[in-house]
């Protein structure tokens, strides 16, 4: 079926006042002013349209999942699914977050912000929050809750909240309009297209991210956490770094053929506390076991931190770390494919760089 | 004597399709069949009996499976009728199924029935009487333990360690027990008339985030530019160690003074 991109797509320029067809794929209305507004200033964010929504006929609830404070790039798709649930009925996006939360939430697209104290005294936080949600959402009448689908966060909150609401849930949603959360089930071969329930779990790519708009964010009253005794945090428990899956870790130091100080590389890995991985040369050579390559041929990962020593990058390499936050690369190269990827490109030899690196964590870290 | 109740389903083979058992249900009977100090585990599964993959359980080193007969329908309400009745110290499953709906309800449905406690992505139990200590797996290979009173409902998911190898002559031997279920508690549909099933489709991925605003900023956000900051440096070793510590500083990626902490990120906040 054609379609007239006019009917869908029209929109004035308010400045010139002319006839355009907005293509950014963002929402219609808002979105296509604030393209035209931000692209008149050097400073988008500044002159961002306010958008407020008076007397919202309903509630959508988002509680991102957070990582340091910041919102991650699913929680941006998450509060952006609750945008298009709240739209479609003229509604505003409430979203939930710890009060050590230090992002903008407004542009992400947040017309309230509800906060909680993040309890101190041991008690499990997916307890006691799935409660005060449970009761928030029926004080209000939230018409959705959204929450992302992780394992330990957005998941398991948000499944215990649909327990205790008894709905059957929308999990692993990957697209979302209105009318349809479309999720996929049957281990992602068949997908299932249904009104959207009370309850969503979403994935990433499940909607567009808020963009070219500020919501109001407005502080509403926070939540304060019942305590509770039945499960009790011991806190986190040290474990073995270079043990965790390469695909789990957090930071990772990676070793290619550039590297012939072997004892060097194992005792800075375990000073950083960073999981080991090497390149497939140096797997090749037998210098590191074959599980801990990173690459097309072997794991794909994508921790926080990358330390690659004498790495070259082969284009299967830098695949495996295309989604690698921080690369810190160290060869004696400065024209390798490494160093043009890295953030931190350090043109020496990694052997000497290693024992440096390791005496210099030691003499910082004296309890370590 | 603790009662421990693992719930398997089965699973798909990832290359052949092949029926065979789903591998976190599996590494949920492994976790159960480590408890050292005379746990009694009961395997429950709800489904055919005849299904030949829930050989490969009984191969694990079980004597006895239990299968709730009951077909084509959502077995939540049957196995928490049969835990109701059974009342486990502690529940065991897969986080999530690998065949039909998989929306990884279940668990949570049964602990709220049961009225018991939930932990998700846990990787080892010890029971200490009338509780247990629990380590629960996180994001970015954290770990972090718990104290929880019985009873209690565990998922277990990828974080877990992995399931033994199923023996053939074991998996012969073991026995497969057969509990009829009525048809009127068997009623609840798998998938709601309303809801619409069909084959996935392939959606297209987003490449980068969305950037709008002028022609110029959009050019930019598509052209292959270096992360901001981005810096190549020439140093001696001395040098190049303390400027690679500034930055692993700098981006929180370790902490001086002070050995880094197994959870400091991510899903540790919840």
């Amino acid at each position: 079926m054609r379609r007239d991109p006019r009917a869908v797509r029209q929109v004035r320029d308010p400045v010139s006042g002319r006839i355009r067809i907005d293509r950014s794929g963002a929402p219609a209305g808002v979105a296509a002013v604030g393209a035209v507004r931000s692209g008149a200033s050097p400073t988008p964010s500044a002159e961002l349209p306010q958008v407020t929504i008076e007397q919202p006929r309903s509630i959508v609830i988002a509680v991102p999942d957070l990582e340091r404070g910041r919102l991650t790039a699913l929680d941006r798709d998450l509060i952006g699914a609750a945008r298009v649930l709240a739209d479609a009925q003229r509604g505003a996006v409430w979203v939930v977050v710890p009060s050590g939360c230090t992002d903008d939430l407004g542009r992400a697209g947040a017309d309230g912000v509800v906060r909680y104290q993040e309890p101190t005294d041991g008690t499990h936080p997916p307890t006691v929050l799935a409660r005060s949600l449970v009761e928030l959402a029926k004080r209000q009448r939230a018409s959705h809750l959204l929450f992302a689908d992780t394992l330990t966060a957005g998941g398991d909150l948000g499944r215990r909240v649909a327990a205790q609401l008894d709905v059957r849930p929308a999990a692993r949603v990957i697209a979302l309009s209105a009318g349809e959360a479309v999720c996929l089930s049957d281990g992602g071969r068949r997908e299932i297209g249904r009104a959207p329930p009370r309850v969503l779990l979403v994935e990433a790519g499940c909607a567009e991210p808020v963009t070219g708009a500020r919501h109001q964010a407005a502080a509403l009253p926070d939540i304060t956490l019942p305590r509770e005794g039945a499960v009790v945090d011991l806190g986190a428990v040290a474990v073995d770094r270079s043990a965790v899956a390469l695909t789990e870790a957090e930071l990772i130091v990676s070793a290619g053929a550039g590297v012939s100080d072997w004892a060097a590389f194992h005792q800075l890995a375990a000073r950083l506390g960073a999981a080991e991985g090497a390149s497939r040369v140096a797997c090749d050579l037998g210098n590191l076991p074959r599980d801990r390559q990173i690459g097309a041929s072997g794991s794909v990962v994508e921790p926080r931190g990358y330390l690659a020593f004498g790495i070259s990058g082969a284009p299967q390499h830098l695949q495996g770390i295309a989604r690698c936050e921080r690369v810190v690369a160290v060869n004696s190269d400065p024209h390798a494919p490494m160093m043009q990827r890295a953030d931190l490109a350090i043109v020496a030899d990694a052997q000497q760089v290693m024992p440096a690196l390791a005496d210099l964590i030691e003499r910082e870290k004296p309890s370590a | 004597m603790l009662e421990v109740a693992v719930l398997l389903s089965v699973g798909r083979h990832p290359a052949s399709g092949r029926a065979v058992r789903a591998d976190r249900d599996a590494r949920a009977l492994e976790l159960a069949l480590g408890l050292t100090d005379g746990a009694r585990v009961h395997a429950i599964h709800a489904g055919d009996p005849g299904e030949p993959a829930l050989r490969d359980y009984l191969g694990m080193g079980l004597a006895e499976l239990t299968v709730l007969a009951a077909r084509d329908c959502d077995v939540a309400g049957v196995l928490a009728a049969h835990l109701g009745r059974l009342r486990p110290a502690v529940v065991l499953a897969g986080s999530r199924a690998e065949c039909g709906e998989a929306s990884g309800m279940l668990p949570y449905q049964l602990a709220h029935a049961l009225g018991s406690q939930l932990i998700a992505n846990v990787v080892s139990i010890t029971p200490l009487g009338a509780s247990a200590r629990v380590i629960q797996a996180l994001a970015r290979g954290g770990r972090r333990a718990l104290h929880a009173e019985l009873p209690l409902t565990l998922t277990v998911d990828w974080a877990a360690s992995p399931a033994r190898m199923s023996a053939y002559g074991v998996a012969r031997r073991g026995r497969i027990r057969t509990i009829r279920i009525a048809a009127a508690a068997c009623s609840a549909p798998l998938i709601p008339a309303d809801w619409r099933e069909r084959s996935a489709k392939v959606r297209p991925r987003r490449l980068r985030p969305l950037v709008q605003g002028s022609a110029s900023e959009r050019l930019r956000s598509i052209a292959p530019v270096r992360a901001s900051g981005a810096r190549l440096l020439d140093l001696d070793p001395p040098q190049a160690a303390r400027v690679i510590w500034q930055y692993l500083l700098d981006e929180g990626l370790a902490e001086a003074g002070q050995p880094r902490p197994a959870a400091s990120s991510g899903e540790g906040g919840l």
